[in-house]
């Protein structure tokens, strides 16, 4: 399923030739052989962090040995995608040791800023792997539309920092779709838990023209999401309700975010 | 207990950076390295014996980075930020050197220029900073980490970086603390 995500989030663009890297550096790949390549792993778990940057503490931390509330035990797909361009940061390097060994990577571009960056890399001392697929240049609404188009789960979001507006649905270039109204296309991604940590304030901040555009955008998606006015002011109560609860704990990551999990059954 | 051991150890002298030169077995990333000597510490405890105390815990504190980086590579980012958020201490600020290196020489070189006897008292306290560490390895277990970190360090005694941080001379020092290390972490399991 997740050859076959990879080669729908593509359908628009036309070099199909893929690079390798590490030993494989010169060598050129097809398409058809990384779609191969993992449609013949098995996936323990998705992780999805739109506008991700260079963070990557859902690897780190979207586990359950460190969160025991996700009934996931080790994801071992990490999916990235960020509108801005990161690339030059990536080579300095997300995933060091001794935590991590890189074990083979993959890399597409369009011979512009669009890049799309695959590694499969080690968990030291658990002697696991994992693929993180990071795209570069890409709008969420784009990877959305390709997880929805192909019926690919996604099991986890993580979108800590805003979740909102700030970086998740305020790009300029894409149809934005802010995370806080992804439990609303929960279903149709088999969504599980949406780990982030929204304040309240921001909540009540957004004005409904911004509201509106969303919800349009939202509905341009996949034929099978009708929303309305209604379901986003639902949802909207319904997550200011998982503020205020005490459905939320603190994990400690870099920015000491206070951590909210959503779960949806 | 380590509020006050952080704050001290945020404050040993920084050296410049520069994982080329002959640290090459605990490179953890971005590696920020202290350095002291005997010169260093004679200057600083200022006739008070129990001063030596703190560089003992700053040795053992160092020696601990490297051995989560070598034998539990799983725990060490959760170390590296839980004590980050926590003590706002860098868990890859390390002595840039062997402990062996340190205290089989150096209290050696501070008794010499002192009338203090750095190397008994270490000897008569060598149990107890042991123990302090092992109870800072339990700390981290219980906080942060994902694997029992116990069990992983007690493979250290396989690993020869690791051990390279003794010496295999029996009367010194730091082959002394390796002994008590080793029996304080076999008792906490």
């Amino acid at each position: 399923m997740i050859g076959k995500f990879l080669e729908n989030s593509l359908l628009n663009n036309s070099v199909k030739t893929w690079r390798g890297k590490g030993e494989a550096h010169n060598k050129e790949f097809s398409l058809g052989y990384i779609v191969n390549l993992l449609n013949s792993y098995r996936s323990n778990g998705v992780v999805y962090y739109p506008s991700s940057g260079t963070d990557v503490n859902d690897v780190h931390y979207v586990n359950a040995k460190k969160i025991p509330e996700i009934m996931i035990d080790m994801p071992n797909i990490f999916i990235h995608t960020d509108a801005m361009d990161n690339y030059s940061h990536f080579y300095k390097g997300l995933f060091h040791p001794p935590v991590y060994s890189w074990m083979e990577g993959y890399e597409w571009n369009d011979d512009g800023n669009k890049r799309i960056i695959i590694n499969r890399y080690k968990r030291n001392g658990l002697d696991i792997d994992f693929w993180f697929i990071y795209f570069n240049c890409f709008c969420n609404e784009v990877i959305l539309k390709a997880f929805l188009s192909t019926g690919m789960n996604v099991d986890i979001v993580f979108c800590p920092v805003d979740g909102i507006t700030s970086g998740m649905g305020a790009f300029e270039d894409c149809e934005n779709v802010p995370t806080l109204l992804y439990p609303l296309i929960s279903k149709q991604l088999g969504i599980k838990y949406i780990i982030t940590d929204q304040p309240s304030k921001s909540i009540d901040t957004q004005p409904s023209k911004k509201i509106s555009e969303w919800i349009n955008n939202l509905n341009k998606l996949h034929n099978d999401i009708n929303v309305s006015k209604a379901d986003v002011d639902n949802i909207v109560s319904e997550t200011k309700e998982i503020i205020r609860s005490e459905n939320s704990f603190k994990l400690f990551t870099h920015n000491n975010s206070e951590i909210i999990i959503k779960k949806f059954t | 207990m380590l509020k006050e051991f952080f704050k001290e150890y945020n404050s040993l002298p920084k050296i410049k950076q520069d994982i080329y030169s002959g640290i090459r077995n605990h490179c953890n990333y971005y590696p920020q390295f202290w350095f002291i000597d005997s010169k260093y510490i004679l200057k600083n405890i200022n006739g008070d014996i129990e001063k030596i105390d703190f560089y003992w815990e700053a040795l053992m504190f160092s020696f601990l980075s490297k051995s989560v980086y070598r034998c539990s590579p799983e725990n060490y980012h959760y170390c590296l930020d839980y004590l980050s958020l926590q003590y706002g201490i860098d868990f890859r600020f390390i002595f840039k050197n062997k402990l062996q290196l340190f205290v089989d020489n150096e209290f050696s070189k501070i008794d010499k220029m002192s009338n203090l006897n750095t190397v008994e008292y270490s000897l008569a306290r060598i149990d107890s900073y042991a123990s302090w560490i092992v109870k800072v390895i339990a700390y981290l277990n219980k906080q942060c980490c994902i694997t029992d970190l116990t069990s992983r360090l007690l493979l250290g005694k396989n690993d020869y970086y690791f051990m390279e941080e003794f010496s295999t001379e029996e009367n010194s020092l730091s082959y002394q603390f390796l002994n008590s290390y080793f029996k304080a972490l076999s008792n906490d399991r």
